[in-house]
């Protein structure tokens, strides 16, 4: 067989069943929160799906050496079910997805990860942060936010975005429905955007003390929250954010097979890009096994690779590792990468090295969402509310 | 040196998965961790600290230290927030969302301590027709059984909520329907709200730290208008009047005069 179009082989089941016991054991401890499962028939048949689920796709993954196909399942899956949980607890909370002025004195706003490139300046000056949130003890504290951020970064680096990003399956989704792009051809320089929108909002944030992304652009409060509109000011807000998010998250993605918010606007996107030096996982491309197909260039879905990635074996620092080139790659020369290991390597080592930890963030954080909507669709179809 | 970065790599590798269980199973000690940092929520949304507490007949006023909040330094224009809390929540009512005439709430012992068992919590008058609410948690419902044959043949429109039992609060949701008299819906959706023990309008003088008066602040709290009386020149005018879980605040807009 040609060693430049040869795949890498399977392992036999028993393997596959042995390398995936570790991940179902964590995700068991992970979705069952170490003892409670949720109770009641409901709760129970959504764990068994939720944890049955997540394990078949594991297998898969491991069983064919392809990464983003079954990815790509979990994480939109995941984004769909965390708008329909998040919105639900909304309702049940405080019976409205607008903020109302109870919530914003009581702190009782859920931090979100990206109001987190804003808050920095000031907390490092004021040691303040500059969100209207709980520090500790309520659902998605400040503190408990920060947390995960830094421990998914120091994980995955940018990788943060194609693995635990709720926000960014919802355009992952919309990129993946129809069979080829609408729109083909877009200007690389696209992808430098997001570092301007960041120095713009981290600048303004810190001269206003406020989280001015999140009040003016955030096209994810379409599918979160949002300013209640008391004011011709809110009303603009408003308009703002709904044609980011039909303009962005739904629309580009669908006409151009991109993830175009995270490629073309996401200030934490690119903060997490200068934050991806932390982490030791990549992408390389083989340039003796390259035969310049340019099948990833097209595939990626963030514009992290042209024909320089090619030249040079690696992407830009903007990639997600969400594994779409290494999957399309007819020779294989697309691989997962360990910083300080030769490419002489095992690549599917390095991948299922990558995987443990990738898979498990993604499982941890998509798992209490979507055992959460299970039972929440359920009530909708037997009641006829998602509210339970 | 080739044989290093390599074992380097995959350790950095596999430390990866340990950073990423640790990140969710020690997620509660690293949030401690960074709370005990000190950090706080910036004045400017949690309202400063507080500087004074009144006690009022029934409620109390807490009187924020003036914020001015600036990267460095100090802003020329800031607020002073003041805050009336009455001194316990009162009972709560179940909502009668049908537009009928009179007062078609029946107060619920204070605490929800009732709901623990079965209670006959009491008999709601809607639409004219009597109906006695039955709560069940045991089979996690809540009945309407009419008392009489005009309260059966009436439709009852209510407002629904949920309830969580392990909560101190109780929540509420926009969810209305009509409902024929005598459905049996899950208790924990019936519209509970309190009763604030505020007096109808409030009114106080607010001082700055050093004793001198800043202002009046006059606030009626059916309507949450707020109207601000100046007594010193870095006051400017009343921002706005905020509802909080229990209570008002209020946030008077200063102007820095030091």
């Amino acid at each position: 067989m040609n060693d430049l179009t040869s795949n890498p082989a399977r392992p036999s089941l028993a393997k596959t069943a042995l390398l995936c016991l570790p991940m179902a054991l964590l995700t068991f401890a992970l979705l069952s929160g170490g003892s409670g499962l949720q109770r009641g028939p409901q709760g129970l048949f959504a764990f068994a799906v939720t944890f049955i689920g997540f394990n078949a796709l594991f297998f898969l993954m491991i069983r064919t050496g392809v990464t983003d196909r079954y990815r790509a399942v979990l994480f939109v899956t995941f984004a769909v079910a965390f708008v329909i949980s998040f919105i639900s607890h909304l309702i049940e909370a405080r019976g409205t997805m607008a903020l109302t002025s109870e919530t914003f004195m009581a702190g009782g706003t859920p931090f979100c990860h990206m109001v987190i490139p804003m808050i920095l300046i000031p907390l490092a000056i004021t040691k303040t942060v500059i969100f209207p949130g709980t520090i500790i003890g309520t659902f998605a504290s400040i503190a408990s936010m920060l947390a995960l951020w830094i421990g998914v970064t120091l994980a995955l680096g940018r990788g943060f975005c194609g693995w635990f990003c709720f926000f960014g399956g919802l355009e992952d989704g919309f990129s993946r429905i129809f069979r080829k792009p609408v729109i083909k051809h877009i200007s690389f320089a696209w992808r430098y955007l997001p570092f301007a929108v960041l120095a713009v909002v981290v600048v303004s944030a810190a001269v206003t003390l406020s989280p001015t992304y999140c009040e003016w652009l955030c096209p994810f409060k379409a599918v979160t929250e949002f300013n209640a509109v008391t004011s011709t000011l809110v009303l603009v807000q408003t308009v703002i954010f709904i044609s980011l998010f039909i303009g962005l998250v739904i629309v580009l993605p669908l006409l151009t097979k991109r993830r175009i918010q995270c490629a073309a606007f996401c200030p934490f996107g690119a903060f997490q890009s200068l934050t991806n030096k932390l982490n030791v996982f990549g992408i390389r491309i083989d340039r003796e096994k390259c035969i310049k197909c340019r099948k990833c260039i097209q595939a990626c879905p963030v514009l992290s690779l042209d024909e320089g990635s090619l030249e040079s074996g690696k992407p830009l620092f903007t990639c997600l590792k969400c594994g779409k080139c290494v999957d399309v790659c007819p020779t294989k020369a697309a691989r997962f990468h360990v910083l300080g290991v030769p490419m002489a390597h095992d690549p599917e080592i390095v991948r299922r090295l990558f995987l443990y930890p990738a898979f498990l963030i993604l499982a941890t954080m998509a798992g209490g969402n979507i055992q959460d909507a299970i039972v929440r669709v359920i009530s909708f179809v037997t009641s006829g509310s998602f509210i339970k | 040196m080739q044989i290093i970065r390599t074992i380097l790599g995959y350790a950095w590798a596999a430390a990866a998965l340990v950073v990423a269980l640790a990140t969710f199973f020690g997620n509660d000690g690293f949030s401690r961790a960074i709370a005990g940092t000190g950090i706080k929520v910036n004045p400017k949304f949690s309202g400063g600290e507080v500087d004074t507490a009144m006690v009022r007949s029934g409620y109390r006023v807490v009187v924020h230290r003036p914020v001015f909040e600036a990267l460095v330094g100090r802003s020329r224009s800031g607020f002073v927030q003041v805050d009336w809390k009455p001194d316990s929540v009162a009972a709560w009512f179940i909502v009668a969302n049908d537009g009928s005439a009179g007062a078609p709430s029946a107060p619920i012992p204070a605490g929800l301590a009732g709901l623990l068992g079965r209670t006959i919590v009491d008999t709601l008058v809607l639409r004219g027709a009597a109906t006695r609410i039955t709560i069940d948690p045991a089979r996690s419902v809540m009945a309407l059984e009419p008392l009489d044959a005009a309260a059966a043949a009436a439709p009852l429109t209510v407002s629904q909520i949920d309830w969580k039992p392990d909560s101190s609060l109780v929540r509420t949701y926009l969810r209305t329907g009509t409902l024929p008299s005598g459905t049996r819906i899950p208790y924990r959706s019936i519209y509970w709200r309190p009763d604030s023990l505020l007096p109808v309008t409030v009114t106080d003088t607010v001082s700055c730290d050093d004793g001198w008066p800043l202002c009046t602040v006059r606030l009626d709290t059916r309507t949450g208008t707020s109207t601000v009386t100046a007594l010193a020149p870095c006051v400017l005018e009343a921002d706005r009047a905020y509802k909080l879980n229990h209570g008002w605040a209020v946030r008077v807009k200063l102007r820095n005069c030091r």
